[in-house]
């Protein structure tokens, strides 16, 4: 009997032993802290004399670049033509070893985790959201920047970026992030089935606000030509900013909008849950949107002609079109005008883009020389004729310039330097978000080119019509400078919490709707929405936003 | 006479019993459940790109076409997806069964000492486990991530075959056939190699397809282990990012061009990930059968 609870408690023991050496602080490798480590970039001694490396370094450097997994069919992400060719350019110029570290484009922030641990990150960290750099930030794997450092090695991309870096690159007074450039450009629109509009007696340009666009939906229904296109909203949430109140109040924007975080408390958003209940209990939208948790699944209702509006980047290449014509031959598009999703009395805002495209930090286990190759390598970048090759390939193959010197593109290319299938972006995104000519109407058409499907070109001019037509009512969100714990918290399990009650909510009966959305405005703020709020007013009142 | 159509009748009534047609039901509802989301995959990696987005193939192609399958067999990655697929899983399974044979012969013996203790620790293994992470650290620290040997090793040993083999091992071996073995002057490795093995055969094809489809099917220890070195990636793994990738926009990157991989390639992948384990089930079936089955008689 003894010898039996001798062994239950050696199992006991042996057990909960495996289950700490789980929980070992043990770093075998490095330091964790940047602070603490030898490759602080702040140091005194060292800022405004730096080594010169414009001659190649005297000992091979090896540079990790991240660049994006996106597992296109029959492209190697890490060994391919361009990355020979950067190596041949850049690398061997340099005596530099440039390798490239493939980040899951969908499950970036895991796999980032991963190679964190495992001490196998790459030179940059980065992201495009604000909310996560912080946290990396707040994880201590970034290390501090000194922007001498970056002019010194990286003339031209200080010359381009400085302003920026400085301005938003500043987190709890110490330099933590650099970026890359963002053109004020966008191309996410929603199309509308014109035919089934025109069915009904209206036109496009009838839709000048919700109530119209409503209106519309339920002649769609009487018809019995279809509903709108509605997706589970999850990650990006920009939902409101039509249902918004204008002018802007700066903290009130401040205290709410947040990508990450839904706000479901606010007056905007009961406004766009009372429109969506409405939508819903009317029978005038995908009745199962709820099931609609990925882009696909709303392109393939709009594609089999059940749904008459689809939201998406468009793109000349995009299979929506075609594919919408082989099911529905009779099929027409227009674009919809932004005013359609706004109430009489409200303003057509829009989430603005922050001027910047990768928020990027420095592995705070890169080394000095390995930073110094890592500047070498954005300023090479930043060369035009670089980006230029990059972002088009070799002339003749890939593409032949026209009069104006845009590259136009040899879409039946498929030789040896094909690009991927987004232009090579995850190369030179580093530097800069989309491709930029030398004037903004040389730009501007370069943009139309890659935005017009074949025999749609309309579709192209009417998006950058929308575009420009809403300018005065797009803002960016507010930065906050400081680490919002909180948020970072509380952020997942408010994510799957929010869609749950935002559904139920939109599914309500009309009569309920109000009971339904103060029980799940008390559910969410008691589920920690509250004390990102108290963070967040207490970041405001003290002025860490900007 | 009367015993015939007593017969007779009893057959009679036995082929119109409700239970049977119910149970046949029941089986072909089952089997159905298991076969027409293949063939609905099958069908949807022939059909046209159009009719797949539309979510109009269900079980017939639309628009017919092997498009997608000159696809596949142009991408170079995916054939190379497919060779590591072959060399992990025979690999993995050809270690697997030396370290289970290994393992469960000397326990199924029972002049073994302590073999009571040693299989209760064997088993102590399938119930309890460090978990992903320090699975994760072990092998960081071992230098094995982004390695083949991280795809091999790791689960190379399972508890699980190795406790049906030994007891398959000590229900059909008996020990005089052992005992006259020894008499005649064989030893341990004789023994195993002349007699235990050739007259186990059906229990070891049954474990190696275990194994093997264990192995071919698995992908998520590729996901945590291969990161940097994507020649290593697995078929699995390959189809993995495949299916996964760009399922949603992503509102804060510029999009200048369309990104998302056709539907059709997503399941032609699929039925091309299939179809090589699928092809070995023929020849070890009539093994998989009698393995299965030993022990489950007692007489």
């Amino acid at each position: 009997m003894r010898n039996k609870k001798m062994v239950s408690m050696l199992m006991a023991f042996s057990v909960v032993a495996g289950l700490m050496a789980g929980c070992t602080n043990n770093n075998s490798k490095t330091s964790n802290d940047p602070i603490a480590s030898t490759n602080n970039t702040v140091s005194e001694d060292t800022k405004g004399s730096y080594p010169d490396y414009s001659k190649g370094f005297p000992e091979k450097v090896t540079l990790e670049i991240p660049v994006y997994e996106r597992a296109y069919e029959g492209w190697n992400v890490t060994n391919n033509y361009y990355t020979k060719w950067i190596q041949k350019e850049f690398g061997d110029k340099y005596n530099i070893d440039v390798k490239f570290a493939p980040i899951t484009r969908s499950s970036e922030v895991s796999d980032y985790q991963q190679l964190l641990a495992s001490h196998k990150a790459p030179d940059i960290i980065f992201h495009y959201d604000m909310p996560q750099a912080l946290a990396y930030y707040g994880e201590k794997v970034m290390q501090p920047l000194d922007w001498d450092e970056i002019a010194n090695y990286a003339p031209t991309y200080w010359k381009n970026m400085g302003e920026i870096d400085k301005k938003y690159g500043v987190v709890d007074g110490k330099n933590a992030f650099f970026f890359a450039a963002r053109p004020n450009v966008d191309n996410y629109t929603t199309l509308i089935r014109k035919d089934w509009v025109e069915k009904v007696g209206m036109k496009v340009e009838d839709l000048t606000s919700l109530e119209k666009y409503n209106e519309m939906l339920v002649k769609w229904k009487e018809a019995g030509l279809g509903v709108a296109g509605e997706v589970l909203k999850k990650n990006n949430y920009i939902f409101n900013y039509p249902f918004r109140d204008w002018p802007i109040d700066a903290k009130e924007r401040a205290l709410y909008s947040d990508l990450g975080v839904a706000d479901l408390t606010s007056k905007a958003t009961e406004r766009y849950l009372q429109n969506l209940n409405y939508q819903y209990n009317n029978g005038l939208i995908d009745k199962e949107f709820y099931l609609r948790d990925d882009d696909n699944k709303a392109k393939a209702e709009f594609v089999a002609g059940k749904t008459g509006t689809f939201s998406l980047f468009l793109t000349n290449n995009t299979d929506v079109i075609s594919a919408t014509l082989t099911n529905n031959p009779d099929a027409q598009f227009a674009v919809l005008p932004s005013e359609a999703l706004v109430s009489e009395g409200l303003k057509p805002q829009s989430r603005a883009y922050w001027p910047f495209g990768f928020i990027m930090g420095i592995n705070y286990e890169t080394s000095d020389v390995e930073r110094a190759a890592l500047w070498m390598y954005l300023d090479w970048l930043s060369q035009p004729e670089n980006l230029f090759f990059l972002q088009n390939g070799v002339e003749g193959q890939n593409y032949t310039l026209d009069s104006e010197g845009i590259a136009v593109k040899n879409v039946d290319f498929n030789g040896e330097s094909v690009l991927s299938k987004n232009n090579n972006k995850d190369y030179w995104a580093l530097v800069t978000e989309t491709v930029q000519y030398s004037t903004p109407e040389l730009t501007k058409k370069a943009n139309l080119n890659n935005w017009s499907p074949v025999g749609y070109e309309y579709l192209g001019t009417d998006l950058l019509t929308n575009y420009d037509k809403v300018a005065e009512y797009r803002t960016p969100d507010a930065l906050f400078s400081i680490v919002l714990e909180s948020v970072n918290e509380y952020k997942a399990d408010l994510d799957s919490l929010f869609q749950e009650l935002y559904v139920k909510c939109a599914i309500a009966p009309e009569s309920e709707f109000e009971a339904t959305y103060e029980a799940a405005k008390k559910t969410y703020l008691e589920a920690g929405y509250q004390k990102i709020l108290d963070e967040k007013q207490a970041a405001i009142d003290a002025g860490n936003f900007s | 006479m009367k015993s015939v159509s007593g017969t007779f009748a009893a057959h009679h009534r036995k082929r119109f019993d409700i239970w049977d047609v119910l149970i046949h039901l029941f089986v072909l509802i089952t089997s159905l459940a298991c076969l027409l989301p293949f063939i609905h995959v099958v069908s949807k990696s022939l059909s046209e790109d159009a009719y797949v987005i539309a979510n109009k193939v269900y079980l017939w192609p639309k628009g017919f076409t092997f498009g997608a399958y000159e696809k596949i067999f142009a991408d170079d990655s995916i054939l190379r997806s497919l060779y590591v697929s072959v060399l992990v899983t025979v690999l993995f399974t050809i270690l697997g069964m030396i370290i289970t044979i290994c393992a469960a012969y000397p326990l199924s013996r029972k002049h073994l000492k302590g073999r009571t203790v040693l299989t209760f620790i064997f088993m102590f293994s399938m119930f309890f486990s460090g978990g992903i992470i320090p699975d994760y650290m072990l092998i960081n620290n071992l230098g094995m991530l982004d390695t083949i040997w991280s795809l091999i090793l790791p689960l190379s040993f399972s508890a699980f075959n190795l406790l049906i083999l030994k007891s398959a091992l000590t229900s059909s071996i008996p020990v005089s056939l052992e005992e006259s073995a020894r008499i005649d002057g064989a030893g341990h490795f004789r023994i195993l190699l002349s007699i235990v093995i050739p007259l186990s055969k059906p229990i070891l094809a049954t474990i190696a397809l275990f194994y093997a489809v264990g192995r071919w099917n698995s992908y998520q220890d590729a996901l945590f282990y291969i990161k940097q070195n994507v020649e290593l990636r697995p078929l699995q793994l390959k189809l993995y990012y495949l299916i996964i990738q760009a399922s949603e926009s992503f509102q804060l990157e510029a999009t200048q061009v369309s990104m998302s991989n056709p539907e059709v390639l997503k399941a032609s992948c699929i039925v091309f990930a299939t179809i090589p384990i699928l092809c070995i089930y023929p020849f070890i079936q009539k093994y998989f059968v009698q393995g299965v089955m030993l022990g489950a008689v007692k007489e």
